[in-house]
Formats: C-alpha cells, sequence, structure tokens
C-alpha cells in the first residue's frame, strides 16, 4: 500500500543549525535534523530537554533565533499570512487536547472547516467520515469537553487534527494524560492510522516504549541540543555517550523487561 | 446554546439603553423648545435647607410676577450651583458674601458689597442687596458642656486641647473654615473629623463629639440648647445672604427681578431662623414655609405652592426609573467602549499598561470633583451623572476584558493559532467567548457599583433614589432616607443575581 508515495524518500522537514534562546536560557542549540515524508519521528527526552520548543518551532508558534527550517525546500515563512496558511497544513495535538471548552465536540471539529469555507454538508461528511476512523460514539459530539473522558477527548483531538486532511501531524505527549490501558489502546490504532493515511508525524514523548513503538526515526535531545539520532538498535548498540546508555537502561528496565 | 443568550442580553441592553438615550435626548430637546418660546426661570438650591427655603422664594416670587420657574434643588455645594450658573444651566441661586468673596473670587480681607459686585461682574454674575440676615459660620457645643468647661470665647479652646471636634466637610477643606480659624487663633487641636452637617447635631447629641461649626441662622442652636462660642478675634468674615444671578436676567425677566427686591433687607436671622426651624423641626414643606412668609411679611398669596404632593409609591416609581435610566445608559456606554479598550490592551502589553493605568486613576477621581469638572462641559441633571458613571464603569470592564484575555491557557491558545485562525476569527469564535465570562463579572461590579454611585448623582440634580436620601438626611428623616436607600439596595442585590446568573449559564458545561 501506497508504495508509490513510500518507495520515494524525501525529506519534508530539513533543520539546520537551529537554536531558539529565550533571555539568557538557551534552549535549544545547532539542532541538525531531517524529517522525512511519510515517516514517524520522535522527539524523546528527559523533561526540560526543548523537545516541546523544537515542535513549536515546526508548528511556526514560534521563530527561531538562529537557524533555519525548511518545509519542502522552501524557508518557514515569517509573514502572518503565510503562517496561517502554512498552519493550515499540520494537524497539532497536545496532551490538554487543546479542545475549546466553550464549543461542544461538533462545533471543535466544524472550526477550522468553517474557518477554511467548507460548505455543511462537506464538513458534515468530513465529520462522519473521522467519527468511523476514531471509532467515536455519534452522541458523543454534544457533549462538550468538560464532559467526556480523557481518552475520548484525545480522539477528538486527533479528529480535529485531521479535519483539513493535513500533511502534517505535530504531536505533543498526546497520550500522556491517560491512563496505561487506554493509552495502550490508542497506541495500536494511532499507529495504524498513521500508516493508513500515510501522514508525516512528529510525536514528542518521554516514553521510550512509545517511541520505539511508533518511530521509524528517534531523536534524543538532552539539555537543548541532540544527543543522538536514528533507529532504536543503534541506540541500544551504539549509545553515543554514557546519558544515552542511562536513559535507554533506565526505561528499559522498568517498561521493557530486563533483557540481559 | 450560549453565544445566543449572550447576544440576546447584550441586545435586550443595547435596545433599553437606546430608549432610555433617545428618551433622554428627547426630553432635553422638548425642554429647549420651551426655553426658546416661554422662557423658564431656573433657580437653585444647595443641599442644605436654607438654601432650599430661600430658592424657593424665588421660585414663587418669579411665578407670582408672572414668570415660568422651576426650582432644582439641593444641587452637591457651591461649586457645583456656580458653575451651572456659569454655563446658563441654571438663572439664580442665593448665597452668602463671605462664600462668594472666599470661594469663588478668592479675595482676602473685608471685601465691600461695591467690591464683590464689581469682581463677580468680570463673570457675567450680578448680586442683589443683601436680603437681611448675617448667616456666619459659629462654632457651638452642648450649653452644659460649655459651661463646666467654662468656654465662651473661641480663644479659650486654647485652653481646652483634647475637646472633640467634628466639623462639616466644607468647613474642613475652605480657608474661612477650620484651617483659618485654626491659624488665626492658633489652635492646638489636631484630631479633628469630618462629616455632614446634619449628622453633626447628632453626633453632639449623642457626644461622639464636642463641638462642631454652626451656622448662625441654623433651627438646631435653640432645639439643641447649644452654646455659640463668641468669635471675639472677629475671624469670620460676614455671610450676608444675597441673591446671585446671571446678568441676562435683566433682559429676560425684570420684572422678575423687580418682584424680588421687595425680599432685600426683609429677611433678618430670627425670621430665617423660624423658617428652618419649621423644616427641619417641624417638618413642613420648604415651598409651603415660603409661601408663608410671602404671604404674612409681602401680603403675597403666592400660587405657586399647590402642587399636590404625589403618593410615596409614585415617587419610589419615578426615582427607580431615573435610578434605572442613570445605570443602564452609563453602563451600556462602558460596555460599548471599555470591552474594545480592553480588547485592545489585551494584545498591546505596553500601551495596554498604560490604559490600565489611566482607568485605575479614573477610579479614583472623587465623584464631587468630577461632578465639578463636568458641569462646565455637561451642564447639570442626567449627562454629567451619566458621564461620571460611565468613567466610573470603564476600569472594572477593561480590566476584566483584558484579563479575561490573557488568562487564557497557553495550550488553547496555541492550538487556536495552530489552527491556522486569523486573529479576527480567533477574538471571536474562541478568546472572546472564553473570556465571556471574566468580562460579564466585570460588567457586574461595573453595575453594582453604579448602583450605588448613581444616588450621588441627585447632587448635580440627576434625581434617583439619591433624591429621598439626600432630603433625608437634610431633614433628618429617617423614613426618607430609606425610601431611597431601601431600594437601591434592593436594585443592587437584583443587578448581581442576574450577572451571577448570566454567567453561571455560560460557564454551565464548561
Amino acid at each position: 500500500m501506497n508504495s508509490s508515495r513510500s518507495s520515494v524518500t524525501t525529506a519534508l522537514y530539513q533543520l539546520h543549525e537551529v537554536g531558539q534562546r529565550f533571555g539568557q536560557h538557551q534552549v535549544l542549540q545547532s539542532i541538525n535534523l531531517t524529517v522525512n515524508s511519510g515517516a514517524t519521528c520522535v522527539l524523546l527526552g528527559p523533561s526540560g530537554c526543548g523537545k516541546t520548543t523544537l515542535l513549536r518551532l515546526l508548528a511556526g508558534l514560534e521563530a527561531p533565533t538562529s537557524g533555519r527550517i525548511d518545509f519542502r525546500q522552501q524557508t518557514l515563512p515569517t509573514s502572518n499570512e503565510a503562517l496561517r496558511q502554512y498552519r493550515q497544513s499540520l494537524g497539532y495535538v497536545i496532551q490538554e487536547g487543546g479542545l475549546f471548552p466553550h464549543l461542544n465536540g461538533w462545533q471543535n471539529l466544524a472550526l477550522p472547516a468553517q474557518y477554511a469555507g467548507w460548505s455543511e454538508d462537506q464538513t458534515h461528511a468530513r465529520i462522519e467520515h473521522l467519527q468511523q476512523l476514531m471509532q467515536l460514539p455519534a452522541g458523543l459530539l454534544q457533549r462538550h469537553p468538560g464532559q467526556i473522558s480523557g481518552g475520548q477527548r484525545q480522539r477528538l483531538a486527533l479528529m480535529r487534527a485531521l479535519m483539513l486532511d493535513p500533511e502534517v501531524l505535530l504531536m505533543d505527549e498526546p497520550l500522556g494524560a491517560l491512563d496505561p490501558m487506554i493509552r495502550y489502546e490508542l497506541q495500536q490504532e494511532l499507529k495504524a492510522l498513521f500508516q493508513q493515511l500515510n501522514k508525516t508525524v512528529v510525536l514528542v514523548t518521554h516514553d521510550l516504549p512509545e517511541a520505539a513503538w511508533f518511530a521509524h526515526h528517534i531523536v534524543l535531545l538532552r539539555d537543548g541540543h541532540i544527543t543522538q539520532q536514528g533507529q532504536l538498535n543503534e541506540f541500544v548498540e551504539q549509545p553515543a555517550d554514557a546519558f544515552v546508555e542511562q536513559f535507554i537502561q533506565a526505561q528499559r528496565g522498568i517498561a521493557l523487561g530486563d533483557s540481559a | 446554546m450560549k453565544t445566543p443568550l449572550a447576544i440576546k442580553f447584550a441586545l435586550c441592553l443595547c435596545i433599553l439603553a437606546s430608549v432610555m438615550l433617545s428618551n433622554g435626548l428627547l426630553a432635553q430637546d422638548t425642554q429647549q423648545g420651551h426655553k426658546a418660546e416661554s422662557p423658564t426661570l431656573t433657580v437653585a438650591s444647595k443641599s442644605f435647607t436654607e438654601s432650599v427655603i430661600l430658592a424657593e422664594l424665588l421660585r414663587q416670587l418669579a411665578v407670582d410676577s408672572g414668570s415660568a420657574s422651576e426650582h432644582i434643588s439641593q444641587l452637591g455645594g457651591t461649586r457645583i450651583v456656580w458653575n451651572a450658573l456659569l454655563a446658563g444651566e441654571i438663572d439664580a441661586y442665593v448665597d452668602y458674601s463671605g462664600t462668594l468673596q472666599q470661594e469663588i473670587l478668592q479675595l482676602s480681607g473685608s471685601t465691600s458689597w461695591d467690591a464683590l459686585a464689581e469682581g463677580l461682574a468680570e463673570y457675567g454674575v450680578r448680586i442683589s442687596r443683601p436680603l437681611g440676615f448675617n448667616n456666619t459660620y459659629a462654632l457651638g457645643m452642648p450649653q452644659e458642656l460649655a459651661k463646666s468647661l467654662g468656654l465662651e470665647r473661641i480663644s479659650q479652646l486654647r485652653e481646652h486641647p483634647d475637646v472633640v471636634m467634628g466639623f462639616s466637610n466644607e468647613f474642613m477643606d475652605r480657608p474661612d473654615g477650620w484651617p483659618g480659624v485654626r491659624m488665626n487663633y492658633q489652635l492646638p487641636q489636631q484630631s479633628v473629623t469630618g462629616l455632614d452637617h446634619d449628622l453633626a447635631y447628632r453626633a453632639l447629641q449623642s457626644g461622639d463629639i464636642q463641638l462642631t461649626d454652626l451656622y448662625s441662622t441654623d433651627a438646631e442652636v435653640d432645639y439643641y440648647q447649644l452654646q455659640v462660642l463668641d468669635d471675639d478675634e472677629h475671624f469670620f468674615p460676614p455671610y450676608q445672604a444675597l441673591i446671585v444671578y446671571r446678568a441676562d436676567v435683566e433682559n429676560r425677566f425684570p420684572e422678575v427681578l423687580t418682584a424680588w427686591k421687595q425680599l432685600t433687607g426683609h429677611i433678618d436671622a430670627t425670621q430665617m431662623s423660624q423658617m428652618n426651624a419649621q423644616v427641619k423641626i417641624h417638618g413642613k414643606g420648604e415651598a409651603q414655609v415660603a409661601s408663608t412668609f410671602l404671604q404674612a411679611q409681602l401680603g403675597i398669596t403666592s400660587m405657586a405652592q399647590g402642587i399636590a404632593k404625589p403618593s410615596a409609591l409614585s415617587e419610589v416609581a419615578r426615582y427607580t426609573w431615573d435610578h434605572l435610566q442613570l445605570v443602564l445608559v452609563s453602563l451600556f456606554m462602558a460596555i460599548v467602549v471599555a470591552i474594545p479598550l480592553g480588547i485592545f490592551a489585551a494584545k498591546n502589553a505596553s500601551i495596554g499598561r498604560g490604559i490600565l493605568a489611566l482607568s485605575s486613576v479614573l477610579q479614583t477621581i472623587p465623584s464631587l470633583a468630577l461632578f465639578v469638572v463636568l458641569i462646565p462641559l455637561l451642564g447639570i441633571g442626567a449627562a454629567p451623572a451619566i458621564a461620571a458613571l460611565f468613567l466610573y464603569s470603564l476600569l472594572p470592564i477593561v480590566r476584566n476584558t483584558h484579563s479575561g484575555l490573557t488568562q487564557i491557557p497557553q495550550h488553547l491558545q496555541d492550538s487556536s493559532r495552530a489552527l491556522g485562525l486569523s486573529p479576527g476569527y480567533r477574538l471571536r469564535r474562541i478568546e472572546l467567548p472564553l473570556a465571556l465570562p471574566t468580562i460579564i463579572a466585570g460588567i457586574q461590579t461595573a453595575a453594582v457599583i453604579n448602583v450605588g454611585t448613581a444616588t450621588l448623582a441627585a447632587l448635580v440634580g440627576a434625581g434617583g433614589y439619591g433624591q429621598p436620601i439626600l432630603t433625608g438626611i437634610r431633614l433628618d428623616d429617617f423614613g426618607l432616607i430609606l425610601q431611597g436607600a431601601a431600594p437601591a439596595a434592593l436594585m443592587a442585590v437584583a443587578v448581581q443575581g442576574g450577572f451571577q446568573w448570566l454567567g453561571g449559564r455560560l460557564t454551565a458545561k464548561h
């Protein structure tokens, strides 16, 4: 499936020496990274390592203080108008869901479509399609985000992100607030979905097993720079330094069981 | 559905406010129209009984001489009446030579009538010859206390530094009041409280204060058995009552001026004191007391007093309507201005700080001071009151709009930006609805404050619940005070409850 697209590997994002500082604080430094079209790239690292900031840079919510971010060989725009257009080709999902509490589920989903000027029929059809895709009961859409469970909220958030059928999904700990059972279930579903829809995904997590499950490409960050990037087995077999080794060991010990 | 509810509410407010606005404007138009055709002479009084009686004398004499005349009673103080006179909102009132000399012309030393007339002529204002009595300031204390302390003269207060003093607020501030007395007599008393003149007698009676300022024609001097301390160093200038009027009255109402001349030199201190007592102690109406005086002294049977007193219920209804009008029109204008200001402040941090600071400063201006500034611009009546209430309403609404918008959680701001929505669309569909409960709470605060502050509107002749409160305080009539205070409190509670219900409806599902 999708062999025509996945057989030709093209770089969707290319980051050159990207840095970001807030006042005195250098949050990101010398980030060089390529995200391939159709691939899932996972930004991994302990909290405070800069992975969320990196995702916000990709979403155009912040502009880097140094370096360059290319999207399809073009530097990310800086003008508001062009940025808005760029963002409409993204789906952005965060841990809290980012659903608007004053709108019910249906209104939350319809918002980007209404702004894009879709007809009502088109919007209805799209929501129905996504509802089947995400297996969300129809009645839930009449409720407000505060009235549904955490797992349902994240499904809804993902549906909204997919509403305009964007090329890229940027996800910041999308499953971080869920209990383990729901989280496991959604991990299964999402991976299938990413493959089925052939989306390029950049996903932030601090959880190694989750990274391993999703990622074609793992990027491990520490204190604002990339310590190591590549396939999971490279991290295990050739850790770049003691920190990588420790990070892998610590999470393998808990979640994957001791393989020794 | 929440948005429609908010819109419905806003619409209702809009309609109500615009109806009231156009009502007010229409009323003003017809008034002005009247002025052009059959001119009305407007007299005014300050908010103490003697002033109200004297203005009533002026009005009845004017009517008796064939002119239409109205009396705007108990305005907030000398400055307000003076500014209204200069603005042409009123034509005449009675003031005292000492007040005119010190407060208006700011002349020191003793001034002759001619000097006074000359000084006032520069403002286009004329004065009559003195009416007769000298209502000068005096200091008084209960006779028994004065006797036990051996106090007869003001200079003797030097030896009694512990005497507890309470003065009317005006007396506290005026150079010819307490500051002057204290300097002139070198008095040692430090702790002095300011209070309403009419409350001072009660405070004397209850022993909370021992000495207060009096007017020598006050009805209470005898009634409360007060000892007036002798002004042995002749500090207080004479306070001859005289009619102060605009120069154009001479052309517009020559016959009225002739009628008023009958009063000059015809009211002595005893007569004035008796008239005051008739109102304050025997509970007669000012109009009735004035007409009795005119009949007894000048042989004039006035036809001007025959207005039947409306029932208390219809009075309260009228106060309520006036009060509601003040509150709603000012609130509506504040909403229209403050919400965009608040949005602007939230989107431009540096200018926003300026806007918030400015609206905070507005809030701290005392309402009387604000009225004094506004009268030259807007005259008296509802307009300056609404303008003042409008200015006071800005801060809570601007502040809450600002904080409602800036306190939207970061993740919601990020998500709305990440959806690629334009700033205007974000504001309309996401930010304002999210901030709405906070904004409504700001409007609620403004409305409740307005209901309270609007009681001061009576000081500039705007009516409302302040009217019976002012009169009630002046006449020491608790029932009358309640007629204004109780419905004002009810209105505040209702407004509070209404907005809470609305806020609750809006956040029910969040």
